[in-house]
């Protein structure tokens, strides 16, 4: 294994397209350091991560396309043929082609989250330190966890553009799930209740008047249930808890609504790990199953 | 007689496709075994299981005495080299840099053997041109050298003379004959041109439908073949009336020759030919071609 990764790397290195993704990767890290900066001054009293989810994901995209176009070519040259003629097992090709997009992920991954952090030192400094780096763990795991389902959709389509498209599509699929989901999954606001309302009249007289809200993200019983289970599903949900991860560090005055966001929060940012390495493993056992009765032509 | 490969049994089945249909087949130790089948006989499916491409339903294939069921077969498939259909390589590398990729891959300790390769199939002058921007003959020449690394003892060539002019056959032809002279790798061709692969085999493998359906050396051929006279007359149809009238085999081979596989009494056949307004031009003596005793043995005119 250590003879085709050691190859892997040096193919990798020497790709215009892994180069390529590491610039997308670093723009958009830039890009989003630099809109958690802009939220800065809105965040006073609530801590958060609050970055536009878009920026991390275009960086996620750009590991999808490195890995599936730089691991396809190994198809469409038929160079997958050459390491199984030498001797390799199925195993250790699949093991080799994972570690090695692995890393070229996490490089990705660095320059992408360099620039946020930067941008988002205000955050950083006023959050505890285990908090920090659980954020940055969970950030990463999930980039390589969309790295390593692309990896086993590549060899089990094996072809290079069936798997970017394959790939691609998953990742829109989960993406929209969780679109679709998210308000849901993360309002923790009752389902009805009463905002208070400033209110301004003609003769500029201000007072506050208490109005009756629906809160129209509100579910409860079956409804509540699938929401939780498809976040406990969808492979992004861990992603996206890094991306929605809260703290507050003075709680005093905060309403119970918040409360239960940010506690809600925490649980999530736990079970997080455990959930992207389940998948993790649930990913490759596929595609290392699948490839290794696979017909290679 | 020492066998580098040998199958027992062989079947693969892709759905309801059958491919092999019990396979048995022995490579003796530094033959040219030249693999004759028809188009979907089953020569491409039997490399990709010997390479490991592909997995057989069932039967054995015993490659330099490890069985395929064994893990010592990794070992085993570490002493061959492959160039199946098309060659893999790296289109976007240059050749010196594919041939450095599959020194890697092998673990070679050095990339010393790369020039010595390149020069061996010509293409140590390439310098930085990428492989997409080789022809097909150097692609084939480079996807040999890459079975090459690694000094293997087997070649497996599936068809590697498709697409190539007639210099690059002729160069292909020369390559085999060098790397099984000089280097005494045992070679296992495929191959669609049989006169082509009659020049190199030392031994053959006559598929069919799955099935080896025999197995000979090239002095076997040479017996077995059927002695023929080669007859240039100036009209074939006529000839091909009269040798059906008197029961005689034969070949039509082009507009104005035929071949056939008996010992005719000539001035009968010339009367009788005379009769019908066709004439014997010349009469020569020929060895049945190798793509003819393949159709006799496997009968039809498939493609070969």
């Amino acid at each position: 294994m250590r003879d085709i990764l050691r190859s892997r790397l040096v193919k990798y290195f020497r790709s215009p397209i892994f180069y390529a993704a590491l610039i997308v990767s670093a723009v958009c890290g830039v890009l989003n350091g630099y809109y958690c900066g802009y939220f800065k001054i809105d965040m006073t009293d609530l801590i958060y991560c609050p970055m536009d989810d878009i920026w991390a994901l275009s960086a996620m995209w750009a590991a999808v396309v490195c890995t599936a176009l730089c691991l396809g070519r190994e198809f469409s040259d038929g160079t997958l043929r050459g390491k199984l003629i030498a001797g390799h097992s199925r195993t250790a090709v699949y093991a080799a082609e994972a570690a090695a997009s692995a890393l070229t992920t996490l490089c990705i991954f660095i320059v992408n989250i360099t620039p946020t952090v930067i941008g988002m030192s205000y955050i950083v400094v006023r959050i505890p330190l285990s908090l920090a780096v659980k954020w940055v763990t969970v950030m990463l795991l999930s980039f390589e966890l969309i790295n390593l389902m692309t990896v086993s959709v590549c060899f089990i389509i094996g072809s290079r553009s069936f798997g970017l498209v394959t790939a691609f599509a998953l990742l829109f699929v989960f993406y929209t799930i969780f679109c679709f989901t998210n308000g849901y999954y993360y309002n923790t606001a009752p389902k009805e209740g009463y905002d208070t309302v400033t209110i301004e009249e003609d003769n500029g007289e201000v007072h506050e008047e208490q109005m009756l809200f629906y809160n129209r993200y509100y579910v409860d019983g079956l409804a509540k249930k699938l929401i939780n289970a498809e976040h406990m599903l969808n492979p992004l949900s861990a992603f996206e808890d890094a991306v929605c991860a809260e703290y507050i560090p003075d709680k005093t005055g905060m309403d119970e609504s918040t409360l239960l966001s940010e506690k809600r929060s925490a649980a999530d940012m736990n079970s997080a790990i455990p959930r992207v390495l389940i998948w993790s493993a649930a990913a490759a056992a596929l595609g290392i199953g699948v490839f290794k009765r696979k017909d290679l032509k | 007689m020492e066998y580098v490969l040998r199958t027992r049994g062989l079947t693969k089945k892709y759905r309801r496709f059958e491919a092999l249909k019990g396979l048995t087949m022995n490579v003796p130790k530094g033959a040219v075994y030249g693999f004759v089948g028809k188009n979907g006989a089953g020569k491409t499916t039997l490399i990709r299981l010997v390479c490991g491409l592909q997995l057989p339903t069932s039967g054995e294939i015993e490659l330099y005495g490890a069985d395929n069921k064994d893990k010592s077969i990794a070992a085993a498939r570490r002493r061959i080299g492959a160039v199946v259909e098309t060659p893999s390589v790296y289109l976007d590398m240059t050749a010196e840099d594919n041939l450095k990729q599959q020194c890697m891959i092998l673990g070679l300790p050095s990339f010393d053997c790369v020039y010595e390769l390149l020069k061996l199939v010509r293409l140590d002058n390439t310098g930085k041109k990428k492989a997409r921007n080789f022809s097909l003959g150097m692609r084939q020449r480079l996807g040999i050298a890459v079975a090459l690394c690694g000094d293997p003892d087997l070649l497996l060539l599936d068809e590697p003379t498709n697409g190539l002019d007639p210099q690059g056959i002729i160069d292909m032809r020369e390559l085999i004959l060098k790397l099984n002279r000089e280097r005494n790798i045992t070679v296992l061709i495929s191959s669609h041109i049989l006169d082509e692969l009659s020049r190199l085999a030392t031994h053959y493998g006559f598929i069919d439908d799955g099935r080896i359906v025999r197995e000979m050396s090239a002095e076997e051929f040479q017996s077995a073949r059927r002695k023929s006279i080669r007859l240039t007359v100036t009209d074939t149809a006529a000839l091909a009336r009269t040798l059906d009238k008197m029961g005689i085999g034969y070949e039509i081979i082009g507009e104005s020759a035929a071949d056939v596989y008996a010992c005719p009494n000539i001035t009968e056949l010339s009367g009788a030919l005379a009769e019908n307004g066709c004439e014997i031009l010349s009469v020569t003596e020929h060895d049945e071609s190798l793509e003819s005793f393949f159709i006799s043995l496997v009968g039809g005119n498939g493609n070969a």
